[in-house]
């Protein structure tokens, strides 16, 4: 239910979201905290990645004990790395049934997402639901009718509502899915 | 198994890794990408995270 709280809160903020009050908020429906870092990622590769720790001093690097630490790749533009950060950060609201937390998810998760084919499991499932819910979070529902009233009648491009969105212009078309108020009523009854 | 793939591995769980509870990951942009290439590039950022190599976006609380 994390993320029914989440979406409403949502609704409540302006026109391009921030990130800042994405994390404030996470911080009131999780246990656990968070520190997002930027570093040499080759974008083609990866785009950025989510990881926890187990128990408090495993960590290796400079976070504080227990936090979830979101990396991102240094190369992407400011609407790609708002969208990849607000993503992984979804991820603190994994069903641990969807984490990966051993070197068999993890190779299943690392194989299975690149093969020519997906192989669906719950990992991966994580992965596109956490995708679908980040979408959700860059445009207001009010607003996402609008555009989509005005993008019907050919009154703005997909570019431009990426633009006042500042989010990916490749995640826009999502908005307007036929199933995306399915998707999200699944995302927001779980 | 490749190389690079069993580091990760290690690198997340091992004894003397991260022990991470999640691990999640988003997909670069290249069709070319698989497994062992994206293992790879992990291995190489979670060594840049132990060198203390990254900017702070947001630390904790922020």
């Amino acid at each position: 239910m994390h993320f029914k709280e989440l979406y409403e809160f949502r609704q409540g903020l302006g026109l391009q979201v921030d990130p800042t009050d994405i994390r404030r908020k996470l911080r009131e429906l999780t246990p656990r905290s968070v520190m997002v870092v930027s570093l040499d990622l080759r974008a083609e590769l990866m785009l950025g990645y989510y990881i926890s720790p187990r128990n408090e001093d495993t960590l290796f690097f400079n976070a504080p004990p227990g936090a979830a630490v979101v990396v991102l790749s240094n190369k992407l533009n400011e609407c790609w790395s708002r969208y990849v950060q607000i993503k992984e950060l979804l991820h603190l609201l994994d069903d641990p049934l969807r984490s990966t937390n051993n070197e068999a998810e993890l190779e299943e998760l690392l194989v299975g997402i690149h093969a020519e084919k997906i192989n669906f499991n719950n990992q991966i499932d994580s992965e596109f639901a956490c995708m679908w819910m980040a979408v959700a979070l860059m445009c207001r529902e009010e607003d996402r009718v609008e555009y989509g009233r005005q993008r019907e009648a050919g009154l703005i491009s997909d570019l431009e509502i990426a633009t006042q969105l500042k989010m990916p212009e490749k995640f826009v078309a999502a908005l307007f899915y036929p199933s995306y108020k399915d998707v999200i009523a699944s995302l927001t009854q779980k | 198994m490749n190389a690079n793939l069993q580091k990760a591995k290690e690198l997340l769980f091992g004894e003397q890794g991260m022990k991470v509870s999640n691990f999640k990951m988003f997909p670069g942009y290249s069709r070319e990408a698989s497994a062992e290439k994206v293992s790879a590039e992990l291995v190489a950022s979670l060594e840049l995270l132990k060198a203390g190599k990254f900017t702070v976006v947001a630390g904790v609380g922020e």
